[in-house]
C-alpha cells in the first residue's frame, strides 16, 4: 500500500491537468453548438452525411434547439413504476447449468389511488432444454455458457414486469413508468448469445412495447441512466466544429455540465449508429429512441423514451418526476432504488442457491465435473 | 374496528411452546394490544396466548428508518412517502396461556407450537371467557420472564371486559389466584392489582 500511496499525488495532478486541457475543446463544443441551435436542419444534415457509414453514434436534433434548456415543470400527481433485475449467472463448476433471474418492482402512488407495491419474482432457468447449437446459435451457445443471454432475459423480464404494472395502474390516474438502462436493450443484435435466445426476447419485447404504446392514455416512460458516459451529442458537435471525434470530448455530460441548471433537461436528440439501426428496425417507427439529458445534484443522467413518449406533455410529466423522485433519495430516483432493493441477489442468497442445488443434484446422483482449482479454491488449507 | 383485526390478520413466523412471535404483513397502526388474548385456530387445538410486546420497525435492519425533518404528521410523511409503509413491519410477541381442544379449556401449555404462517386473530369474547374464568391461566404468565407487571395488569382488564356483567366476579376470583401465585412476592402483587384497577 505505502508503494500506492506514493503514486496517488501524481495520479491527480495529471487528472487535473486533463480536466483544465478539456476547457478549450468545450468552448469550441459550445460554439458549434450554438452554431447548431440557429439552424438545426442545416446541421442535422451535416452530422449524418459526416457519420453516415461510420460505426460511432452520433445524435441528430429532435425538434428542439440543441442548446436548450428547459426547467422541471411542477410535479403533478401520478403512480411512479420501476423494476429492476438481477441474476445469478451459469456456473460452469455447478452440478446442474442454470440461472435464477429476480425482478424487483416498485408502484408508488403519488397522491393519486392505489396501495404501494414493492416485491419481486424469480424465475429459474432454464425452463426447457434449449434447442442443439446451430450455425448461427451464437460463438457459446453450450449449456451454461453466454449464449444464454441471461442478461438480454434479465432485460425482458423487467420490461414485461413493469410494463404490465404501469398499464395496470392508469386506471387510477397519471403514470410514468422507468427503467434502469438504456431503453432498448443492445445485446438482442449480439452474435455472442443464441439466435433463438435472441428471436424469442426479440418477440416478446415487441409485444411489450405493443402493449406500452397503444392508446392516448396519460403514461410516460423513460430509461434512466445515471452517470451516463455516452458521447453521441459531443461527437455530432466534433462533426460540426470540424474536428476528429476521436480527440474530442469523450462525454456528453461534460458538455452538459455546462449548459444545465439543476433540475433542467437538455433538448430532446435523436439517438443514431449503425447498430441502433440494426436493433430499431425490429420494432415500429415510433419504438425508436429519443433523449435528453438531466441535472440533479451533481449527476447528468442520459434519460431515453421511445418517440411516441416524445409529446411535450408526456416529456414534461417525466421531467417533473424524475426531478422530484431524485429530490426523494440523494439524486437517484426513489422507484428505481426500491426496485433494485427488491431485486438484488445477495452473496448469501447466491451461496444458499448453490448449495440448494448441490444438494437436490446429489439427491438425484447427478454431480458436478471433477474440478481441481475449483476444489482446491473451496478447500484453501495451509 | 377491534384493535389488531383491522386488515390482514398477522401469521405466525417464530413458534414456541411457551411463546410466538407473528408478524403482519407491513405496518400496522392498529396492532394487537398489550395484554389482548389472541388465538391461533390452525391445527387440532387452538392455541390461545396474552399480547406481551409489538414491535413495529423495518424489515431489513441494514435500512434503517430515517427521521425525516419538517412538520408533517406520520399520516403525511407516509401519504408523500409511499415506499415507506411497504418497507416496515409490525411483530407481535404473544406469551401461551392454554389451549382449547374440543370442548375443553386447558390452562397449560398446548401440546405442540402453533404452526408456522398460521393466522393469529383476536380470542372470541366466548373464548377469552371459556379460557379465563378460573383464572388458571395466570400461572402460564406469572411464569413467563416475558410477562411483566403491566401484561399482567392489561390481561386482567382485558378479561374482565369479556366477562360483562360477571367482571367484578372473575376480578376477585382472578385477584385470589394472584394472590396465591404471588405469596412470595407482595411488591410485586401491589404493582399489578393496582395496573387492574388504574
Amino acid at each position: 500500500m505505502e508503494l500506492l500511496t506514493a503514486g496517488l499525488p501524481g495520479l491527480v495532478e495529471r487528472h487535473r491537468a486533463r480536466v483544465s486541457a478539456l476547457e478549450a475543446t468545450l468552448t469550441a463544443a459550445r460554439a458549434a453548438a450554438d452554431a447548431w441551435a440557429k439552424d438545426p436542419a442545416e446541421g442535422d444534415a451535416r452530422i449524418e452525411a459526416a457519420m453516415a457509414n461510420t460505426p460511432t453514434p452520433y445524435a441528430t436534433s429532435f425538434g428542439e434547439p440543441p442548446t436548450a434548456a428547459f426547467p422541471a415543470p411542477p410535479f403533478e400527481p401520478c403512480t411512479v413504476v420501476a423494476a429492476d433485475g438481477s441474476s445469478i449467472e451459469p456456473d460452469r463448476f455447478a452440478p446442474v447449468p442454470c440461472y435464477v433471474l429476480n425482478t424487483g418492482w416498485a408502484v408508488l402512488p403519488y397522491r393519486v389511488p392505489g396501495e404501494a407495491a414493492l416485491a419481486s419474482k424469480p424465475i429459474l432457468g432454464p425452463r426447457e432444454p434449449l434447442a442443439d447449437a446451430g450455425e448461427d446459435d451464437g460463438e457459446d451457445a453450450s449449456p451454461g455458457g453466454r449464449g444464454w443471454g441471461v442478461s438480454l432475459l434479465r432485460d425482458i423480464e423487467e420490461r414485461e414486469t413493469a410494463i404490465h404494472l404501469a398499464r395496470e395502474r392508469l386506471v387510477h390516474g397519471p403514470v410514468v413508468l422507468l427503467f434502469d438502462g438504456t431503453f432498448l436493450p443492445w445485446d438482442l443484435d449480439s452474435p455472442r448469445i443464441a439466435a433463438n435466445v435472441r428471436r424469442q426476447v426479440l418477440r416478446r419485447l415487441q409485444d411489450a412495447l405493443a402493449l406500452l404504446a397503444t392508446g392516448d392514455e396519460p403514461l410516460s416512460a423513460g430509461a434512466y441512466i445515471s452517470g451516463s458516459r455516452a458521447g453521441d451529442v459531443v461527437t455530432s458537435l466534433a462533426v460540426l466544429a470540424g474536428q476528429d471525434p476521436a480527440a474530442w470530448l469523450a462525454a456528453d455530460s461534460a458538455l452538459f455540465a455546462t449548459l444545465l441548471g439543476e433540475g433542467e433537461r437538455s433538448a430532446l436528440f435523436r439517438s443514431r449508429s449503425q447498430r441502433q439501426k440494426t436493433v430499431e428496425e425490429q420494432f415500429p417507427a415510433d419504438s425508436q429512441v429519443v433523449f435528453f439529458y438531466l441535472r440533479t445534484g451533481g449527476d447528468i443522467a442520459r434519460v431515453e423514451l421511445p418517440q411516441w413518449a416524445a409529446t411535450p406533455a408526456r416529456v414534461a410529466r417525466l421531467h417533473a418526476t424524475l426531478v422530484d423522485q431524485c429530490a426523494r433519495c440523494d439524486g437517484y430516483p426513489r422507484a428505481l432504488q426500491e426496485a433494485h432493493e427488491q431485486a438484488v441477489i445477495s452473496g448469501a442468497d447466491r451461496q444458499q442457491f448453490a448449495r440448494l442445488l448441490e444438494t437436490e443434484a446429489a439427491r438425484q446422483r447427478v454431480f458436478p465435473p471433477s474440478n481441481g482449482k475449483q476444489s482446491s479454491k473451496r478447500r484453501r488449507a495451509v | 374496528m377491534t384493535p389488531g383485526t383491522g386488515g390482514d390478520a398477522p401469521r405466525v413466523v417464530e413458534a414456541g411452546l411457551r411463546s410466538f412471535v407473528c408478524a403482519y404483513e407491513r405496518y400496522v397502526e392498529d396492532p394487537f394490544r398489550l395484554g389482548q388474548l389472541v388465538a391461533v385456530r390452525e391445527g387440532p387445538w387452538s392455541i390461545l396466548g396474552c399480547v406481551v410486546d409489538t414491535e413495529s420497525g423495518p424489515e431489513d435492519p441494514g435500512r434503517p428508518l430515517q427521521a425525516p425533518g419538517g412538520s408533517l404528521t406520520a399520516a403525511e410523511v407516509f401519504a408523500e412517502n409511499p415506499h415507506i409503509r411497504p418497507l416496515l413491519r409490525t411483530r407481535v410477541t404473544v406469551v401461551a396461556c392454554g389451549y382449547i381442544e374440543g370442548e375443553g379449556a386447558f390452562a397449560l401449555l398446548p401440546p405442540a407450537p402453533p404452526p408456522l404462517l398460521a393466522r393469529v386473530e383476536s380470542a372470541t369474547p366466548a373464548e377469552t371467557m371459556h379460557a379465563t374464568s378460573d383464572g388458571a391461566f395466570l400461572a402460564l404468565l406469572v411464569a413467563s420472564a416475558l410477562c411483566d407487571d403491566a401484561v399482567l395488569a392489561a390481561v386482567l382488564r382485558g378479561a374482565a371486559t369479556a366477562h360483562g356483567a360477571a367482571a367484578g366476579e372473575f376480578t376477585v376470583r382472578a385477584g385470589k389466584e394472584l394472590a396465591r401465585l404471588l405469596k412470595a412476592e407482595p411488591a410485586r402483587l401491589s404493582s399489578i392489582l393496582r395496573g387492574v384497577t388504574a
